[in-house]
């Protein structure tokens, strides 16, 4: 009840012109950025961190917080229109978007589309208010042991999900991640590691210009290389649904929510691989599974609900741990630090009113999502007939500035430059760089946790094992590595065979 | 890069890593210990990274032991399999888009004027990507000039918003 109040205080708060102005622009700068291939949700925030840091902390991370809802919903107009999706997170919306706008029907898969969007930013939005005051209660018990438990399974996690084909490349990202945040100065003895003597190496990798690279630069080499795009030729038709249309799916759409959430909320996984885990869901729990792929409503509206419902889900760790949910939580959280607001296990303590205002901000951007999608839908389109050789320049000018902008240093643009290069090298050798993000916001929560840890209990490890919440993810993450493991999975196949066996035969 | 490659391209991979790994183990353990300031030896810094690097190894280790199974240690590099990779047209336009930014980015940002520089990135950039060999020679020079007028515009733009609007001082 108490944060019902907090939240409509927070609300009100936002009910001023220059509020609803910036929701108004930023949310469309976001569906624009989420439309275009190459620019991402996460490229966009990370830009838009840089544009906004002078401005005051309740209006900048208003502005993030509707590039981040518009840009993950935008994708879905590509998605639907071009079969590329405009963010990794819309992937799964082509599948079926895609196949009902050849047939036809773009403007109601776009209707669906951005129905489902709404529903599932306002279900993530309420786990977002019950959850992160849960979490972060119970994270006030957490000492260094859970918290090095927490950065290890984290990668761990993050890994084996935005890498199912080949999970020790998601594990080695992670790691790599997690040295990444080894360079420069180290927080316990001052002592500078890795820099070679370099000046502007000793004061470390700045998250901000290595994302900018990561998610920008190598994004534009990979647009470039890739083949040109095609636009298809349709006609717009009704945009708005009829509501029959919505509530015959309203099973999907809870489920879907839900799914979408917590997928979100486990540590720098995010919205593509909830919107997929959604439609595997969606697809098996089908009346009409044979449609999925050739222009399923259903299917459409399970990813589309998912991917904005885990924008919710992965501000829960931002605000409760202070660990993102997903690469564009990632530079959310990168942008609070940077604007004096310190999320983490101590913010229902110090500032709970901050919590409820974000999801009065995650609210407002789901309404200006909805208005801002609906209308203007025709128009649109033609900025998806923009070329890429004329578009891939401004956005790397922009990568340039906004790597330069916060700290004001060349050395910036450097390694804005030079962590592009290792992202597209990655991307192309199959390793996921969502764990390699990551891994260098987790790696001085590892590095200082884990020698406090080593101190206190003069280098007894038992501890993880022996205090429970450190056990339990001690457990998840020792699962999930060797579940992996083939001669694992065929223990586990022979074990499941000789139980069911063992039925048949009492049977 | 296609399935069929990808054990090569791990069977390298795997050992710039196992190298990388090397490294940072030998450079955490030569790390000073601080004993002078009777520092708790748990705490050293080079505690962590030798973790990190010994992990990263174990993987890379496997890793390697993989894709040696699965023949990637077979490159079957040669002269005529470079040409043929350097000349598709994909992996022009990476290159191209590659040198182009590393050109403006580190060669010209710093050195010459920001609203030059950036000006002549963009024109540059347009004006090669958008070269058809087949147009007629009036199309290439109307391209030329619509590229000129995009990078004028993009570059006055750009500095104009982030000097007076966003208050970022420009490289």
């Amino acid at each position: 009840m108490h944060g019902l109040v907090m939240f409509f205080d927070g609300l009100t708060e936002y009910m001023n012109f220059w509020s609803i102005f910036h929701v108004l622009w930023a949310t469309q700068l976001g569906i624009l950025v989420g439309m275009l291939p190459g620019l991402t949700a996460t490229m966009g925030i990370a830009l838009m961190t840089t544009l906004t840091f002078k401005m005051p902390a309740s209006q900048a991370v208003l502005i993030l917080i509707c590039m981040y809802v518009g840009a993950i919903y935008g994708g879905s107009r590509s998605a639907i229109l071009l079969n590329i999706p405009g963010t990794p997170a819309n992937a799964a919306t082509a599948m079926d978007g895609h196949p009902l706008a050849r047939s036809g029907f773009a403007g109601s898969a776009i209707g669906i589309g951005t129905t489902g969007s709404f529903f599932g930013s306002i279900i993530g939005l309420l786990f977002l208010a019950i959850f992160t005051p849960l979490i972060g209660n119970l994270a006030l018990n957490f000492q260094s042991f859970e918290f090095f438990a927490l950065a290890i399974f984290g990668v761990v996690i993050s890994g084996n999900l935005t890498a199912p084909k080949d999970p020790l490349k998601g594990w080695i990202s992670g790691f790599l991640g997690l040295f990444v945040a080894m360079i420069g100065m180290e927080g316990i003895h001052a002592y500078v590691r890795f820099s070679f003597n370099s000046v502007q190496l000793s004061g470390g990798i700045d998250l901000i210009p290595a994302m900018v690279g990561v998610f920008g630069f190598s994004e534009i080499i990979s647009v470039m290389k890739n083949q040109k795009l095609e636009v298809i030729e349709t006609e717009i038709n009704r945009v708005f649904p009829k509501p029959r249309d919505v509530i015959k799916h309203w099973k999907t759409i809870i489920r879907s929510g839900v799914i979408g959430t917590f997928v979100g909320a486990i540590p720098g996984v995010g919205e593509d691989i909830a919107s997929w885990v959604s439609y595997d869901f969606a697809k098996n729990s089908s009346k009409e599974p044979e449609k999925y792929g050739k222009g399923s409503y259903e299917g459409l509206i399970s990813a589309e609900t998912a991917n904005n419902a885990a924008v919710g889900g992965t501000i829960i760790p931002v605000l409760a741990l202070a660990i993102p949910g997903s690469a564009p939580a990632a530079v959310l959280l990168a942008a609070m630090f940077i604007h004096n607001v310190r999320p983490g296990p101590l913010i229902m303590m110090e500032s709970p009113e901050f919590v409820y205002q974000t999801v009065a901000m995650v609210f407002m951007a789901t309404i200006g999502m909805y208005v801002l999608g609906m209308s203007m839908v025709k128009g649109l389109v033609k900025v998806l007939q923009v070329p890429r050789e004329k578009l891939m320049p401004i956005v790397f000018v922009l990568c340039v500035v906004g790597a330069f902008a916060i700290h004001s240093r060349i050395f910036e643009i450097g390694v804005m430059v030079v962590f592009g290069l290792i992202g597209f090298i990655m991307k192309e050798m199959d390793y996921p760089v969502a764990p390699l993000v990551l891994g260098i916001i987790l790696g001085d929560i590892l590095d200082k946790n884990l020698r406090r840890a080593l101190v206190i209990t003069d280098g007894d490890l038992t501890p993880l094992v022996t205090r429970p919440i450190s056990l339990i993810i001690v457990l998840l993450t020792v699962f999930t590595l060797v579940s992996k493991i083939p001669l694992f999975r065929r223990m586990m196949q022979r074990a499941k065979e000789a139980m069911f066996g063992a039925f048949k035969r009492s049977g | 890069m296609n399935e069929k490659d990808m054990p090569k391209a791990d069977f390298i991979s795997s050992i710039v890593l196992l190298v990388f790994a090397v490294s940072v183990v030998v450079m955490s353990i030569n790390m000073p210990r601080l004993e002078n300031r009777e520092v708790n030896p748990l705490s050293v810094p080079g505690i962590v990274p030798g973790f990190l690097g010994v992990v990263i190894g174990i993987f890379a280790l496997i890793m390697l032991v993989r894709s040696i199974r699965q023949r990637g240690y077979i490159l079957e590099i040669n002269g005529e399999k470079t040409r043929a990779f350097f000349i598709k047209d994909s992996i022009l336009r990476a290159i191209g888009t590659i040198a182009l930014t590393l050109v403006y980015a580190w060669g010209m940002i710093g050195r010459l004027p920001y609203l030059l520089s950036t000006f002549l990135f963009v024109f540059a950039f347009i004006g090669i990507f958008e070269y058809q060999k087949n147009d007629p020679p009036k199309r290439k020079k109307k391209k030329l000039m619509v590229a000129a007028v995009m990078a004028l515009l993009v570059s006055a733009i750009v500095t104009a918003i982030f000097r007076y609007l966003f208050l970022v001082s420009l490289p």
